[in-house]
C-alpha cells in the first residue's frame, strides 16, 4: 500500500480512530500494531509477511537465547553470529543471488569456464534491507547489553512491522523504538498536528517533487546518448531532486504517521543539499542508515581511532556496504567507492567535522563563501547520483562526458512542473533549515493566525491535486 | 483528542467546501457552454488528434472539426450528445477510426491514469451513471478536483482543428524503439468499441449519416496490426463507409510523426475535400483490404 494512494487515505484514518478510541489497552494497541501493520504490508504481497514472521521470530528468539546464556560469553557471541548470518543470508538471497552468480560467472568464463548456475526469479520484498538491519540491531545491542531483551513478542513484531517506517525506513534502533512499545501512549495535539503538517510537506515533495522530476529525468537517461550537454545536466539536476523528494517525502510521511500515534522516530534527512561539504551531506542524508553503519561497523573495525591506514580501510568499507546496500548492481557500489574519494582527504586532514551547525544560522542568506561551498558539494552529489542512477557503469561514464563533450550554450526543455516544484522546494526548506522539517510552523508572525496557517495547508494541497507527477514508485521501495 | 478530531474535521469541511463551491462553478459553467454549430457547417469531424491535425475547417468551409487530442470515443460521446442537442445543421459525422482505436490497448485513452486526469476532469459534468460506472471512484476524485483550476471552459476547449509543423518521425521511432511494453497493462478496446457504437446509433436516431475516416499514417503495416483493423471494421462496421487513407503513402514532408500530418499534410487533404466534395473523397479512398 502506498502512502499516496486512495487505500491509505481510508486505512490511515481508520486505523487512527480504531488505536485511540477502541484498542486502548497496550496490549491491544500493539497487537493491533501488529495486524494493521502486517495488513499494509501483505497489500503488496501476501508472501511477504512469511519473511518478516520469520525475521522477528528469529530475532526475538535471538534476543531471549543471548539472555539465557548470560553466563556463556561464548554461546551468546555463536547465537548473535547466528542471526547476523540467517537474516544476512536471507537478505543476500533475494537480493543478491543473482548479481553474484553474473558476476562469477562472468569471471570464470574469463578463463574459459562456462558456469551454469540456475538464476532464481526472486520477487525481491519490498523494503527486506529496512527490517533486516532494524532485527539486526535488536539483537547486536542485546549481544552488546546495551539493551534488555524483551519477552513480550507482540512489542517486538509491532517493534519491526510498525508500518510507518517498514517499508522505506527510517531505520530504527531497538533502543529508540522498541521501549515505545512498553508504555501506554498518549495522544499529544501538538505532536499531531505537526504530524499532519509532516505528513502533508512529505506528499508535497513524493507527489509534485519527486514525481515531475521522475518524467523528464528518466525521459533523459533513457536516451541519453542523443542528447546535448545542458539537458543532460538537467536530467541529473532532476534526479537530484527526485531521489531527495521520493526519500525524504517518504520519511516525513513515516515520521509524521508515526507521531500521530504517539510514537517518535528518529530524523532520517536534515537538508542535505545545503551541505558545505561531503562529510556535512552524510551527517544529513539517509541518518538513519549513515549511523547504523557508523555503529554497527565502522566504529567495532576501530573507526578512526587506529591510525591512519585502518581509518581509510574502515572507511572504505563503510561507502562500499552502503552502496551495496543499496542494490545488486556496480553502479551502486561505484557510487559508493566515489563518495569514499570524496570523504577521505576531510577524514586524513581532520576536517570531516568542521559544520556541525546549520548554514547561515540566525540568517536569511549565505554568504558566498558558504554559497560556493553549497554549490561545489551540491554539484558533486550531482555526480554522485548519476553514477546512482545509470543502468551500467560504463553509461555512467557516458553520460558525464556528454555534459562535457556535447554542451552547447542553449537553454534545455525545462518542465515547469517540476523546476517549479524545485524552487518552492529550496525557498521552503532554506527558510525552515533550523527546523525539523519543512512544514514545522512556530505559530510566530502571521503564523499565529488559524486563517493563514489553514491557507497555506490548502495551497500545498491543492498544488498536490493539480500539478502532481504521474505517479512512480518509491525510488528506495527497491532497496 | 477531542479538540484535534474537531479542528481535523473543521479543517476537513473547509477544504470540502472551497473545492465544493468551485467544483459546482465548474459543473454550471461547463453545462451553460453552447455546443451551438454554425448552420452553414453541415459536416462534423470528431475525433482524436488524428483528426484535429488532419481536417482544416478553415479551409474546407462546411465542417466543424470537433476533435481534440488524446480523446477516445467516449468523450466524443459526450460531445457529439451536447451539440446534436443544440441548434445545428449537421447532416453527416465524418469520425476518426484508426488503427489505434482497434488496438488490443485501446481503452488506454480513457483509462490510463494520466489521461484519466485530464479527459475525466473536463467531461465528467456530461457524465451520466453508464459513464461514472465505468471509472474507480480514485479516478472520478481525481479527475473532479482537478477541474476545479480549469479556466478555459469555452466551446473551443472541446476541440477545434490546429496545425503541426515539422517532421520528427525519426525521433518518434527511436523513442519506440526504446519504449518497454512488456509490464505495461493491457487495457482492451471494449469501451473505445463500445462508444463507437454509442455514436452511430446516436446518429442513426438523428438521421446523421456516418463515415468513418482513417487519415495516412506513415508505414501502417510496421507499427499497427493492420489485420485486426481491417477485420474489426468488416465484422462490425461494413455498413458503414470508410474513407481509409492508412496506407497511403504520404511523403515524410507531409507528417509530422508517425501518426499525425503536419501543415502540408493539412493543407493537402483539406483541399483534396474541399475540392472534390466529401462524397467523391470517400470514394476515392475505399478500404484497403
Amino acid at each position: 500500500m502506498l502512502f499516496n494512494s486512495f487505500e491509505f487515505l481510508i486505512f490511515l484514518p481508520s486505523v487512527f480512530l480504531l488505536y485511540w478510541f477502541v484498542f486502548k489497552p497496550l496490549k491491544w494497541q500493539n497487537l493491533f500494531i501488529v495486524i494493521v501493520s502486517y495488513i499494509f504490508y501483505g497489500w503488496w504481497d501476501w508472501r511477504f509477511l512469511i519473511l518478516i514472521a520469520f525475521t522477528s521470530a528469529y530475532s526475538f528468539y535471538s534476543g531471549l537465547f543471548i539472555e539465557k546464556y548470560l553466563a556463556n560469553r561464548k554461546k551468546q557471541k555463536w547465537i548473535c553470529a547466528s542471526s547476523i548470518i540467517i537474516n544476512l543470508l536471507i537478505l543476500g538471497v533475494f537480493k543478491y543471488y543473482n548479481f553474484f552468480k553474473e558476476n562469477v560467472e562472468r569471471l570464470f568464463s574469463i578463463f574459459g569456464i562456462q558456469l551454469d548456475w540456475v538464476t532464481l526469479d526472486i520477487l525481491l520484498p519490498v523494503g527486506i534491507s529496512f527490517y533486516t538491519f532494524q532485527a539486526l540491531s535488536y539483537t547486536i545491542d542485546v549481544y552488546k547489553n546495551k539493551l534488555k531483551p524483551t519477552h513480550d513478542i507482540v512489542a517486538f513484531f509491532a517493534f519491526i512491522s510498525f508500518f510507518p517506517q517498514l517499508v522505506a525506513g527510517p531505520i530504527e534502533r531497538a533502543t529508540n523504538l522498541l521501549p515505545q512499545f512498553y508504555k501506554s501512549r498518549q495522544f499529544d495535539y501538538a505532536k499531531a498536528v505537526d504530524g499532519l503538517r509532516q505528513i502533508l510537506w512529505g506528499l508535497f515533495k513524493k507527489m509534485v517533487v519527486a514525481d515531475n522530476c521522475a518524467l523528464y529525468a528518466n525521459r533523459v537517461f533513457a536516451d541519453y546518448t542523443a542528447a546535448d550537454g545542458p539537458t543532460l545536466l538537467l536530467g541529473a539536476l532532476f534526479f537530484t531532486f527526485q531521489i531527495y523528494g521520493d526519500f525524504s517525502g517518504y520519511s516525513d510521511i513515516a515520521i509524521g504517521t508515526a507521531r500521530l500515534f504517539g510514537f517518535s522516530l528518529m530524523r532520517n534527512f536534515n537538508f542535505p543539499y545545503f551541505s558545505r561539504d561531503i562529510a556535512e551531506f552524510w551527517r544529513r542524508w539517509h541518518i538513519s542508515l549513515t549511523t547504523w553503519f557508523r555503529d554497527y561497523i565502522y566504529i567495532p573495525l576501530g573507526g578512526s581511532r587506529e591510525g591512519k591506514w585502518k581509518s581509510i580501510r574502515n572507511t572504505f568499507i563503510i561507502f562500499l556496504v552502503s552502496g551495496f546496500w543499496h542494490g545488486a548492481n556496480w553502479t551502486f557500489i561505484t557510487w559508493g567507492l566515489f563518495h569514499a574519494v570524496l570523504f577521505l582527504p576531510l577524514l586524513l586532514r581532520g576536517r570531516n567535522r568542521k559544520y556541525l551547525n546549520v548554514v547561515a544560522q540566525g540568517k536569511y542568506l549565505p554568504s558566498l563563501k558558504e554559497l560556493i561551498q553549497m554549490t561545489v558539494t551540491f554539484l558533486l552529489v550531482v555526480i554522485g547520483w548519476i553514477i546512482f542512477r545509470a543502468e551500467t557503469v560504463t553509461d555512467a561514464w557516458n553520460y558525464i562526458y556528454q555534459i562535457f563533450a556535447h554542451w552547447q550554450w542553449v537553454l534545455p526543455e525545462i518542465h515547469k512542473k517540476a523546476a517549479l516544484s524545485i524552487v518552492i522546494l529550496l525557498f521552503v526548506e532554506w527558510i525552515q533549515r533550523e527546523k525539523q522539517h519543512g512544514l514545522q510552523l512556530d505559530g510566530s508572525g502571521l503564523l499565529k493566525f488559524r486563517l493563514v496557517r489553514w491557507g497555506i495547508y490548502i495551497i500545498l494541497i491543492t498544488l498536490i491535486i493539480q500539478i502532481s507527477g504521474m505517479q512512480a514508485d518509491f525510488i528506495y521501495f527497491q532497496f | 483528542m477531542k479538540k484535534f478530531l474537531i479542528r481535523s474535521l473543521l479543517f476537513l469541511f473547509t477544504v470540502v467546501g472551497i473545492y465544493s463551491i468551485f467544483i459546482i462553478r465548474f459543473v454550471y459553467l461547463s453545462n451553460k457552454v453552447s455546443f451551438e454549430i454554425e448552420p452553414d457547417k453541415n459536416i462534423l469531424v470528431l475525433g482524436d488528434s488524428q483528426g484535429q491535425f488532419c481536417i482544416s475547417d478553415t479551409i474546407t468551409g462546411n465542417t466543424y472539426n470537433l476533435c481534440r487530442f488524446g480523446e477516445g470515443y467516449l468523450p466524443n460521446y459526450l460531445k457529439l450528445k451536447k451539440v446534436l442537442n443544440s441548434p445545428n445543421q449537421i447532416d453527416t459525422l465524418l469520425l476518426i477510426f484508426t488503427p489505434l482505436k482497434t488496438d488490443k490497448n485501446a481503452d488506454k485513452t480513457d483509462f490510463s491514469p494520466e489521461t484519466v486526469k485530464h479527459t475525466l476532469g473536463k467531461y465528467y459534468p456530461f457524465f451520466t451513471k453508464e459513464e461514472i460506472k465505468l471509472f474507480p471512484i480514485p479516478y472520478i476524485l481525481q479527475g473532479v478536483l482537478r477541474s476545479v483550476t480549469y479556466t478555459d471552459i469555452s466551446f473551443r476547449s472541446f476541440g477545434s482543428s490546429g496545425m503541426l509543423y515539422g517532421n520528427h518521425i525519426d525521433t518518434v521511432i527511436k523513442k519506440q524503439a526504446k519504449k518497454d511494453n512488456t509490464n505495461e497493462t493491457v487495457y482492451g478496446n471494449k469501451v473505445e468499441l463500445d462508444y463507437l457504437d454509442k455514436i452511430i446509433n446516436l446518429c442513426n436516431h438523428h438521421r446523421i449519416q456516418v463515415i468513418l475516416f482513417s487519415p495516412p499514417i506513415y508505414q501502417a503495416e510496421k507499427f499497427y496490426d493492420m489485420d485486426n483493423f481491417y477485420e474489426i471494421y468488416h465484422q462490425r462496421y461494413s455498413n458503414i463507409p470508410l474513407c481509409d487513407m492508412t496506407e497511403i503513402a504520404f511523403p515524410d514532408s507531409c507528417m509530422a510523426d508517425i501518426n499525425h500530418l503536419n501543415i502540408h499534410g493539412t493543407r493537402r487533404i483539406s483541399h483534396e475535400i474541399k475540392n472534390l466534395g466529401l462524397q467523391n473523397f470517400i470514394s476515392k479512398y475505399p478500404p484497403a483490404q
